[in-house]
């Protein structure tokens, strides 16, 4: 421009950057389009009107197109800014709803670890102490006794390691989605019945549930709710009369738990109370509820109403319906 | 992208070259306008405009520095004048 003679190009070139760097701030499009509108009308205004080319301008009518590009390019790389950032914006909020999707499944797989280590580490040291309790009232007065009770342990000891056993298995198998463990059923249930019974408890005990049919959540709950609330009855009420009955019908499976409260005293007084903590823990999972506490007359109930089928959020595979250890 | 590309554009000598070379851009070009080498079409300049005249261009070009901090002011800035200067050098020239 300046070579043919125009006097009038130099001037422009910072007004162009200003207004591409205008339109880049990220000010409303009207406002841009209307200062640059306003800025070349003036500066049209200034070198046209009286100018050596008349009031149209001239070669400076140039002008208008080329500030229309400015605004224009400066405008699609503000869009374009604004694009990538809300696209980080969602990037991070994925990652971070995806991080605390992680968190919580972890922890829910931790608290089922645990729920599990409680149950079959409970109950098996629970009758191991009782047992062993037993054992040393009986030595030199009672040697069947002691017998029986040295049996008892051999075969709470059994079954508990057993159980860990069977966890650890399930523990290392994290990439079989199908898994050799049994699944409970009236039979396990039973010889929790049997084991409550050796440790002195006087227990009624009646099932009428086909665990075998239910969903798999269902059966282990069933039984590790049975099996906790027993290793309760022996710990917190020695010597106590109790019932177990778990029935079935119209999709649902109750199961009651009631002991007297005993009179021997108990042979434990500490608790930390995730024993009932993890029964409800366990209810809830598969869409079933469960109560606990004490009974007027005295001693203590428990009762749990719970799905046969299973629930929409059973079908989750974190579900304790994986770990058993009967 | 090349890398290298990316590196020299996030280098911090990318903001005050970019501003030289727009009022080295400003300062000439408005100097070649304002002297120029041939003639056409019997268009003349009267008079050349008083040197000191170009800092009118020089100071709003180089405000260009703080375009991201006040846009709007700057850009205000450089229209003033740009519209300042082609009144001044129309002025220089005689009737086409």
């Amino acid at each position: 421009m300046a070579a043919s003679g125009e006097v009038y190009g130099a001037a422009l070139v910072m007004v162009l950057v200003a207004l591409y760097a205008l339109a880049v701030s990220g000010q409303r499009w009207p406002v841009v389009a209307g200062l640059g509108a306003g800025g070349t009308l003036v500066i049209w205004l200034a070198g046209g009107l009286g100018g050596p080319w008349g009031w149209w301008g001239g070669p400076q009518l140039d002008m208008w197109a080329e500030m229309v590009a400015a605004g224009a390019v400066g405008g699609y790389v503000s869009a374009r800014h604004r694009w990538a950032h809300s696209e980080q914006l969602r990037r991070e909020q994925l990652e971070r709803a995806r991080a605390e999707e992680i968190r919580q499944q972890v922890t829910a797989e931790r608290l089922r670890i645990a729920r599990e280590l409680h149950d079959v580490v409970a109950h098996s040291m629970a009758m191991i102490n009782v047992q062993a309790t037993a054992a040393s009232t009986l030595v030199g007065t009672d040697p069947a006794g002691v017998t029986d009770s040295l049996q008892a342990i051999r075969s709470a000891s059994k079954d508990g390691l057993r159980e860990l056993r069977s966890i650890l298995d399930v523990l290392r198998q994290v990439d079989e989605p199908q898994l050799a463990v049994p699944l409970p059923d009236g039979h396990g249930l039973q010889a929790l019945a049997e084991a409550a019974r050796a440790a002195g408890v006087r227990l009624g005990f009646h099932c009428d549930a086909d665990l075998q049919a239910a969903a798999p959540g269902t059966a282990l709950a069933v039984h590790r709710i049975v099996q906790e609330s027993l290793t309760n009855v022996v710990r917190h009420a020695s010597g106590a009369t109790a019932e177990v009955s778990v029935t079935g019908g119209r999709g649902r499976i109750l199961v009651d738990v009631v002991d007297d409260g005993g009179s021997g005293g108990a042979p434990f007084v500490e608790g930390t109370g995730s024993g009932l903590a993890g029964m409800a823990e366990r209810a809830r999972a598969i869409g079933g509820r469960l109560e606990a506490g004490p009974r007027p007359g005295g001693g203590w109930r428990v009762h749990a109403d719970l799905p046969a089928a299973p629930a929409r959020h059973d079908a989750d595979p974190a579900t304790p319906a994986t770990l058993l250890g009967s | 992208m090349p890398l290298a590309a990316r590196r020299l554009l996030r280098s911090r000598w990318v903001e005050p070259a970019g501003v030289a070379v727009v009022v080295g851009l400003v300062l000439a070009g408005s100097i070649a306008e304002a002297y120029p080498a041939h003639h056409y079409a019997g268009l003349h300049l009267r008079h050349h405009p008083f040197p000191a005249l170009f800092a009118v261009l020089v100071v709003p070009a180089a405000l260009l520095w703080w375009r991201r901090s006040y846009p709007v002011a700057v850009y205000l800035a450089t229209v003033a004048g740009a519209a300042w200067w082609r009144r001044r050098v129309r002025s220089t020239a005689p009737r086409w």
